[in-house]
């Protein structure tokens, strides 16, 4: 697994309709490190992530990956420097096999275009095998490899988060978006998937991690970043967090 | 395999063949073979297009006119197909980048564009034609016999056919599946989701480019009336009837429409019959036929006699397709590509609401301006997909956790 990159949002804004889903938003997370982002239902988090791995363009701010700006480029070539985004509705590829599936994720870091393809270069033939190995050990990691023949749409829930993961992993990330990916996991699934966030942790990759389970949060994060109405409200360890009193009535009062 | 045992067998077709009807079985491998790219185009890069015949005639006027003006004909074979790309792809960048009916509409004004210039152009020899195209020749051997341009369009066919297989089963072949199903997270693993889309775009082009020149050199002559808006529309029916997105699909239809029209031409042009019998007969084909697909098949013939024959193979789990465990061989294809954009499990419709003929059909689905009508699911935005719930778990574990 290749480090993890340092990622470096600065004010970043983005409306819906006249209101701000996310404004002046600063976020600085150091290469290797676990950040969750963690607020209210509508507080902006997906909204944000979507701003760092390009599926939406900010109306203002920056986003530098290792101080190249990125917040210009469309998607896939974020997820060729290195961005990986494991969506919060798991959406896998209908029609095709989980190993497909995840040999889709390897587009990122892998060449053999078309010309190749067509004509059966040696160069495609070296990627495929290289793409099949690699993919088998995602799913090998996430812990779905039996299940790599079978067409994704059929797998369950839980092994869809886990597929998504693989996917994502698959593309040798520097830096993991993660939008609730524990959300509808069983409790063992859940610890199989915190698990492996913190062997990922160890290899050094950059991780951000949306989870509505503060429990689950504050075991696993370095920091946590608390937003609330698209701003930041709170920016911590998890310590300092749980005692911010803006975040106790913002957030976690609520629901305690 | 399917695939090169029917090819197989159509090798040997021609030897066969009554000399009559050899015409008949070059103009089907030639027509095949731009249906082919029709099919690639459509299940892969869910674009239609409307002006396919345009490249078929670019193809064709490419070739033609560098052999009349000296090259070596086996240049301008070679040089159809590439021309024919080049087309496309300056058509096309800016086009794919919107989504949409936009394709398929400039594609038709293309087509007719090109008709009228064609036809008012006198260095390709205006509505007369072009005329004094040499026969197809390398070296000293020269291509005569009917024999040996149906062996040639057969030639077309397979080359068309094992690069579009060997483009379907790679990287960049996943990378289109995976943008037919959700443009998004295939965007997000790095698939250049436009520039597939070109490049399929582009490779259908080449391919009736390729089948252009083929025709250029069989017939010697060429005029803007060889290539009809209806014949684009041909392609269109001939992919849909066959099932889109497989490689089988476009061969079956071509071959079924192709002889229909043959049979209803002759009856057509019977004693009694009146003039205008076999033009009126092979419209009402393409509408009947595109009428027939749609409501009953609407995935189009191959996968549909897929299915029907791992039913016979199969008949426990043919009530369950979906949920058979075990490699995914005996899918059809087609499902690879049918869940696109508009329809795909991003947009889902009510649970409640009954599918409609649009919603059923991968075809009509691939016709955008029919989801103005009120009985489709609109596009949603990225975010509100973003947002969107996968299911009921979901919205339980955030009453317990959130
Ligand atoms: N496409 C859109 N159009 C209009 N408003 C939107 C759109 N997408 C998001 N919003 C609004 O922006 C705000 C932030 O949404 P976002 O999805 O980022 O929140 P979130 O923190 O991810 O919430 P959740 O915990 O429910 O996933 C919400 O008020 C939402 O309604
Ligand atoms: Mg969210």
């Amino acid at each position: 697994m290749a480090a993890g990159a340092a990622l470096a949002v600065t004010g970043a804004a983005r409306a819906f309709g006249g209101v701000y889903a996310v404004r002046d938003v600063d976020l600085a997370v150091e290469p290797g490190e676990l950040r969750a982002v963690i607020g209210p239902n509508g507080a902006g988090k997906s909204t944000l992530f979507a701003l760092i791995g390009g599926q939406l363009a900010p109306d203002a701010g920056t986003v530098t990956l290792d101080g190249t700006r990125i917040d210009r480029l469309p998607a896939y070539r974020r997820a060729r420097l290195g961005v990986g985004v494991v969506f919060q509705a798991a959406r896998v590829f209908a029609g095709m096999t989980v190993l497909e599936n995840v040999m889709v994720g390897a587009h990122s870091s892998t060449r053999a275009g078309f010309v190749a393809a067509a004509m059966r270069l040696p160069s495609h033939h070296r990627t495929e095998r290289e793409i099949r190995t690699r993919a088998f050990s995602c799913l090998e990691r996430t812990g779905i490899v039996s299940w790599a023949s079978r067409p994704a749409s059929s797998l369950p829930l839980g092994q869809q988060r886990a597929l998504q993961l693989a996917r994502a992993l698959c593309g040798r990330p520097r830096l993991l978006l993660l939008d609730e990916p524990a959300s509808g996991l069983r409790a063992g699934e859940r610890e199989r998937l915190a698990a492996l966030l913190l062997d990922l942790r160890a290899e050094g990759l950059t991780m951000l991690l949306v989870e509505h389970d503060v429990g689950f949060v504050m075991r696993l994060a370095d920091r946590v970043t608390v937003l609330d109405l698209g701003q930041v409200i709170a920016d911590g360890t998890p310590a300092q967090v749980r005692a911010d009193t803006r975040v106790i009535t913002a957030y976690l009062g609520a629901s305690a | 395999m399917k695939l090169f045992l029917l090819l197989l067998a159509s090798a040997v077709v021609p030897a066969l063949l009554p000399s009559r009807y050899l015409a008949t079985f070059v103009l089907l491998g030639l027509t095949a073979t731009v249906t082919v790219g029709v099919s690639l185009l459509m299940g892969y890069a869910g674009q239609v297009s409307l002006g396919q015949a345009a490249f078929y005639a670019i193809g064709a006027y490419g070739a033609g006119l560098l052999s009349v003006h000296g090259l070596p004909p086996l240049a301008g074979l070679l040089a159809a197909p590439v021309i024919a790309a080049a087309a496309a792809v300056l058509l096309g960048a800016p086009l794919l980048r919107l989504r949409g009916h936009h394709l398929a509409f400039a594609t038709l004004a293309v087509q007719l564009i090109l008709l009228s210039l064609l036809s008012q152009g006198t260095w390709a020899g205006g509505a007369i034609g072009l005329q004094g195209i040499p026969r197809f020749s390398v070296g000293g051997w020269e291509a005569v016999s009917d024999l040996t341009y149906a062996y040639l369009a057969l030639a077309a066919l397979g080359l068309v056919l094992l690069i579009s297989h060997n483009v379907v089963r790679s990287r960049a072949g996943r990378g289109l599946r995976a943008s037919a199903s959700s443009e998004m997270a295939a965007a997000a693993g790095g698939v250049p989701v436009g520039a597939y889309r070109l490049a399929v775009f582009a490779l259908s082009a080449a391919f009736a480019g390729l089948a252009g020149g083929v025709y250029a050199f069989y017939l010697g002559y060429l005029s803007p009336g060889s290539f009809p808006v209806l014949l684009s529309i041909e392609f269109v029916v001939m992919a849909v009837v066959g099932g889109l997105g497989t490689l089988t699909g476009p061969l079956v239809g071509a071959t079924v429409i192709v002889l229909l029209v043959q049979v209803l031409n002759t009856l057509g042009t019977q004693p009694g019959m009146p003039t205008y019998a076999p033009s009126v007969l092979s419209y009402a084909v393409y509408a009947l036929l595109l009428i027939v697909a749609v409501r009953y098949l609407p995935h189009g013939m191959v996968p549909a006699l897929d299915r029907l024959s791992s039913r016979i193979r199969r008949p426990s789990q043919a009530g369950v397709p979906a949920e058979s465990p075990g490699p995914s061989r005996g899918r059809p294809p087609s499902e690879a590509a049918s869940p696109h954009e508009g329809l795909s499990s991003e947009t889902a419709l009510p649970s409640h609401a009954r599918p409609s003929l649009v919603a059923r059909s991968p075809f009509l689905a691939r016709l955008p301006f029919l989801a103005r009508l009120p009985f489709r699911a609109r596009r949603s935005h990225p975010v509100r997909e973003i947002n969107r719930r996968s299911d009921e778990t979901d919205r339980e574990s955030r009453r317990r956790h959130g």
